[in-house]
């Protein structure tokens, strides 16, 4: 039987310092599906080796390859910046900009060069998700005017407006209420099949990983000499 | 009206003068704003002490060291001597050079505030979304840092207007040619011209206060967009 490629390969380890404090975070996951599921308590790294897959951090060693594409890799001296890496990423909070309005923040990406989409630029592609996403009436409002549901519908379209190569998501419902996390649990269940690209989703909420079907990556808790900072962490996450 | 006529030349310096400083202040101010907050090297604290010194100094103590920089027996002002035939003492260009010097913590320090106070995940989605390190400065750091840099730089403008001192060390207060609208004020008052002095007084009162006023409501509507 020939074993199918991985559509998601991940093995790295990073190390995080904040004075005396010292984090390691170790894993290992290789799986022919394409939806991922990142689970653990909190502290144990999950947001960390989501920054990591972005680029925003650089692990010691390790590779990172989604869709077949090799991101990061130590052994061949791949480490491609973040600009580069096509990952569609939706932040915990949202990280919206805040001094552009919804229909600026979904077309942040699409415009290149020094200078932001201007206000009431029409893209077609901007208002296609604006219209999916049911944002058409809040796209002249800025991010501290939207509801926590519309904040996440505007950071999932300003992330997928640029057709990544692969989804990331950090805690996308830990902000909503049940009834919307259903909600846009089937939201995100339809959008992954529809695009068919790698879909890596942290989170704390095990119901996540039952309604995607998502193959799991179990993240240890505690692990000795980092329990502090876990502490510390733990009302964060 | 003949007063105005009168009262022109030195105006129009001052306005000269502030306008050229405030433009070398936003400039080195958020220049230096952008690398105290970001930048990590030995010293950092010790350069942000000694910028934010004018501002505590005497003035006559800044016109000593600046004139002690700039002339023409000191290294700097001997080297633009020979080799620029530059001698800056007693010249307008001195004045903006003591109003930069002067009106820089105005701006670096609001500035370096902001920049701290941009929260670094926005620059990361920013980042993720296709954009070099310079675009996402331009796009998104420089952006939520404006308010803070526009008000401080107002009132570096105002500052520069009220500068004496140090100006008239190094500058001095030649009518027509380094005389200052402050200065022009103090010749005044020493010379007994009363009318022209209350008039040299309130034309300065009028451009200040106008420039407070402009600085209040961008504060304002700064602290409505951070919200």
């Amino acid at each position: 039987m020939i074993e199918a490629a991985p559509r998601i390969d991940i093995a790295l380890r990073a190390t995080l310092r904040a004075g005396p404090r010292c984090f390691t975070l170790d894993v290992s996951h290789r799986c022919a599906s394409d939806r991922l599921v990142i689970f653990g308590p909190s502290g144990s790294g999950k947001s960390l080796l989501l920054r990591c897959i972005a680029g925003l951090v650089r692990p010691e060693t390790g590779h990172v390859r989604l869709g077949g594409r090799t991101l990061f890799d130590t052994a061949t001296g791949i480490d491609l910046p973040t600009r580069e890496r096509r990952l569609g990423v939706v932040f915990q909070d949202y990280a919206l900009f805040p001094h552009l309005d919804v229909r600026q923040n979904v077309g942040f990406g699409l415009a290149t060069g020094a200078v932001n989409p201007p206000r009431g630029h029409r893209d077609p592609r901007v208002e296609g998700w604006l219209e999916r996403f049911d944002l058409a009436a809040q796209a002249h409002q800025y991010p501290h005017q939207l509801s926590g549901g519309q904040k996440q519908r505007t950071a999932l379209a300003r992330a997928l407006v640029g057709t990544p190569d692969a989804l990331l998501l950090d805690e996308p419902f830990a902000a909503l209420d049940p009834g919307l996390r259903r909600e846009l649990r089937q939201e995100l269940d339809a959008l992954q099949r529809r695009l068919g690209i790698p879909l890596l989703l942290v989170t704390h909420d095990p119901e996540d990983a039952e309604a995607l079907g998502a193959d799991t990556l179990q993240l240890p808790g505690d692990n000795g000499e980092d329990r502090r900072s876990h502490e510390r962490r733990g009302g964060k996450e | 009206m003949m007063d105005f006529a009168a009262a022109w030349p030195a105006l129009a310096l001052s306005l000269k003068v502030s306008l050229s400083a405030s433009a070398i202040t936003l400039v080195l101010g958020t220049a230096l704003g952008y690398l105290l907050a970001r930048g990590r090297f030995p010293g950092r604290e010790l350069l942000d002490t000694l910028l934010t010194l004018p501002m505590v100094l005497p003035p006559t103590v800044l016109g000593y060291y600046l004139l002690v920089l700039i002339s023409r027996r000191s290294a700097l002002g001997g080297w633009l001597d020979s080799t620029f035939d530059l001698q800056l003492v007693f010249t307008w260009q001195a004045a903006v050079i003591a109003a930069t010097v002067v009106t820089l913590p105005l701006v670096f320090k609001p500035a370096r505030t902001a920049f701290e106070g941009v929260d670094r995940r926005v620059e990361a989605a920013a980042q993720t979304l296709g954009l070099p390190d310079w675009a996402v400065f331009l796009r998104v750091t420089l952006p939520l840092a404006w308010p803070a840099i526009l008000a401080g730089l107002l009132l570096a403008f105002a500052r520069a207007m009220g500068e004496f001192g140090a100006t008239l060390m190094v500058a001095g207060s030649i009518p027509g040619q380094t005389q200052t609208l402050s200065a022009a004020i103090y010749e005044a008052v020493q010379a007994g011209q009363d009318d022209r002095a209350l008039f040299l007084v309130l034309v300065m009162t009028i451009v200040c206060l106008a420039v407070l006023l402009a600085a209040g409501r961008l504060r304002a509507s700064a602290s409505k967009a951070s919200a």
